[in-house]
């Protein structure tokens, strides 16, 4: 018999599918396209392995590919989530974009399973937005689909840092914590390592002495040491981990307030992004006021930082630096992938440089070089790398081109 | 004829007996759509690629949630098996680089995880912890033990000079004869033996259970153990086909298991109505999904919604009637 309960719980499948139905709606791949895309320039398909589904600076990307390269350059971009660092779910992405008619794949995770399967499957393969670790460029330098690795070299990871902690020391800088991000996890990445580093040297430089960790103190991976104040003036403290990652590091938050409790400081010195959660974080326990850098995106997180006084440095990636990978696989599905690998047939390592900025103003300085409907990496600029559209481009221009900074591109811009 | 059918029968359609159906046949149901779907993706001309890419990536899924559907049949489930595998992965890999040999990387990871579903399991018997909870608490310590064993690297992986032997078995046909196999062992397991029953009478009301005379550890320990074995298959299948494991290996899969295991129409408390065929067809029905949604080019975020609504769709229909049948264990003792 039909009893109220039932009657309510029947009732309750239908009601919750049709409160979806507006989802699966805007589902719908209907985009706004910027105008002048070439119509007759052949279809390309690529997968996008992002290095997370949430992050600001892998939405931008996203943003950037979909909203305008799609168009500009005839692209389909496919994305399969985040794999993170599970071998096994990248190398089910890479999979799944073959079934969906992927040519290449524009990976922003560093996974040798995945290259490897990518390979085997006949997909180029280019890792964006940032290095590999050696050791894993190492062990696929020589696959004939890989195409190298495009993004800011260690030498930029490391100047990050450097300058970073530089402009704060040179700006009054006191009492600073040193966030070593990666540094002390599992996750060890060349990149916070190197950033880390330039922080130290730059504080070294100041009078500083640092300690290299004990075996005893380091968690696990390359750890961060202690600094004594030496001829400096400076009163430095430490932490390892990530702010905001739960999944990564789940006792961050208690390791943070236990190393700050009790005491002031006037500057964060991070090795990556995430100065709001690390602001909320010391707001929780009385701090307020300090100034912070990051090294990580001009993102709208990052100007909301800006305004909010929270962020006084930035060194970042930016959306449309993903347009030279583009233009890296595109030139390989077009048969001309030795404009983009070395000389010697092994997967290239392009450097693409940071921006930088040292106030809201220079921020939306560079934002503004990089808008949605022109970005900096534009539709003029990239054609001009596509080897079937200018048969002179060669593996140096080819370099030359992924290497803009930002006054090059600014110029281009003029 | 039972009393229900008799009731639906004089007084007309009692909706329960219907969602009781529906929950019997939505599984195949759903799977039957998702093969058509699939086939539409494909226009109708599936590639030996996407039949083998789609082996490649149920196999492990499908013979972790055949085994797991031993546990979830108690009315339990271990959140641990994925990092219980990516632990194992880690061991077997460390055994073949040391020169055990492809069998004794088999062996090892087989061992492996049976150890750890033994582990868990006098944890759940003998110091009657809930399995869920317990298992949460066994997932840190595991995933601490993987960093541990990855001595602070991003990864491990088979030594480049021995790699060959392991690209051999990275094979659809040697994957599907595993999962054939261990289905066909377990099918027998559940359905045919005194341990099958035995399980089944657990799930529906341990009280009950033990008052008949079934021995609640040595049950549990047994059916860890069937879970344990199925994970060290899926881990020496995971090293033939990415050759590495990392901090994170086999995070999404233990979510993936949980979630195949409920698309495949097991009933959310276990007991009487478990069935072993729930693991596979759930399997088929995830990884088609997922393909699908991928070739359709549906972007991420809504990849992910699609996979929630329908799973919480499955999830209501599969409890629609469940707590009203259950017998109150409360009131009975």
């Amino acid at each position: 018999m039909f009893t109220k309960l039932s009657i309510r719980r029947a009732l309750a499948l239908p009601l919750a599918l049709m409160t979806c139905l507006p989802l699966f709606a805007a589902c719908s791949d209907d985009t706004d396209t910027p105008s002048g895309g070439d119509t007759t320039a052949p279809k390309y398909v690529i997968g996008v392995i992002p290095f997370s589904d949430t992050a600001a600076e892998q939405i931008e990307w996203n943003n950037y590919l979909n909203d305008y390269v799609a168009a500009a350059l005839n692209v389909e971009f496919k994305f399969v989530p985040a794999p993170g660092t599970d071998s096994d779910a990248a190398v089910r992405g890479v999979e799944e974009l073959k079934l969906a008619g992927c040519q290449g794949i524009l990976g922003v995770v560093d996974t040798v399973a995945a290259i490897e399967k990518a390979n085997e499957l006949g997909m180029w393969y280019v890792r964006g937005g940032g290095l590999s670790t050696q050791e894993n460029y190492d062990a696929v330098k020589d696959l004939p689909y890989y195409l190298g690795t495009m993004g800011p070299s260690l030498e930029d990871e490391y100047a990050a840092g450097y300058s970073a902690a530089q402009y704060f020391v040179a700006n009054g800088s006191k009492d600073i914590l040193v966030y070593g991000a990666l540094l002390g996890l599992s996750i060890p990445s060349d990149m916070h390592v190197q950033r880390f580093y330039g922080i130290r040297d730059a504080l070294i430089e100041a009078g500083a002495v640092y300690t290299e960790p004990t075996s005893g103190s380091v968690v696990l991976g390359p750890g961060i040491g202690e600094f004594a104040t030496g001829t400096s003036g400076l009163n430095i403290s430490t932490i390892y981990g990530l702010a905001g990652y739960e999944a990564i590091d789940p006792t961050f938050n208690e390791r943070f307030t236990a190393a700050v409790s009790g005491k002031s400081f006037d500057t964060i010195l991070m090795s990556a992004e995430g100065s709001q959660d690390v602001n909320t974080l010391l707001s929780g326990v009385g701090i307020t006021g300090a100034r912070m850098n990051e090294v990580g995106a001009f993102t709208p997180t990052a100007q909301a930082s800006f305004e909010a006084g929270i962020l006084q440095y930035l060194v970042g990636k930016y959306p449309s630096s993903m347009g030279p990978s583009v233009v890296a696989l595109i030139n390989a599905i077009d048969g001309h992938a030795d404009v983009v690998k070395a000389a010697d047939g092994t997967g290239s390592r392009l450097q693409g440089p940071f921006w930088n900025a040292g106030s809201l103003e220079e921020f939306n300085e560079r934002m503004a070089l990089d808008a949605v409907a022109n970005p900096a990496f534009n539709k003029e600029i990239m054609e001009n790398y596509i080897v079937r559209l200018h048969p002179d481009v060669t593996r140096e221009t080819f370099a030359e081109f992924a290497a803009l900074d930002y006054d090059a591109l600014a110029k281009l811009h003029k | 004829m039972s009393a229900e059918t008799v009731t639906a029968s004089k007084k007309g359609i009692d909706l329960r007996v219907v969602m009781g159906m529906l929950r019997r046949l939505l599984p195949f149901a759903g799977l039957a759509l998702l093969i058509v779907l699939y086939l539409i993706s494909t226009n109708f001309r599936p590639t030996s690629l996407h039949i083998q890419t789609f082996i490649d990536q149920v196999a492990t899924m499908a013979i972790m949630s055949t085994g797991a559907v031993f546990i979830f049949s108690l009315g339990s489930f271990d959140i641990s098996l994925g990092v219980g595998a990516a632990v194992s992965v880690c061991l077997g890999i460390m055994a073949y680089n040391a020169g055990a040999g492809v069998v004794g990387m088999f062996l090892v990871c087989l061992v492996v995880g049976m150890a750890i579903g033994f582990v868990n399991s006098v944890l759940s018997a003998v110091f009657r912890m809930p399995v869920f909870v317990m298992t949460i608490a066994m997932m840190s310590v595991l995933t601490a033990t993987l960093q541990i064993l990855l001595g602070g690297k991003t990864d491990l992986r088979v030594t480049t000079t021995m790699v060959e032997p392991i690209k051999a078995l990275d094979n659809p046909y040697l994957r599907l004869g595993f999962v054939l196999v261990f289905f066909l062992i377990c099918l027998v397991l559940f359905n045919f033996t005194k341990m099958g029953r035995r399980n089944k009478v657990l799930g529906g009301n341990p009280k009950v259970a033990e008052q008949t005379g079934i021995s609640i550890a040595k049950q549990t320990i047994l059916t860890f153990l069937i879970s344990g074995s199925a994970v060290g298959i899926a881990a020496f299948l995971l090293i033939a086909r990415s050759r590495a494991v990392t901090a994170n290996t086999g995070v999404s899969l233990g979510m993936d298991v949980m979630m195949a295991i409920v698309f495949g129409g097991m009933p959310l408390a276990g007991g009487a109505y478990s069935k072993i065929s729930a693991g596979i067809i759930g399997s088929f029905s995830m990884v088609l999904l997922s393909q699908i949604l991928t070739m359709q080019g549906i972007t991420t975020g809504w990849s992910q919604v699609y996979k929630a609504v329908l799973f919480l769709a499955v999830v209501f229909v599969a409890s629609f009637s469940y707590r009203e049948k259950m017998l109150s264990r409360a009131e009975m003792f």
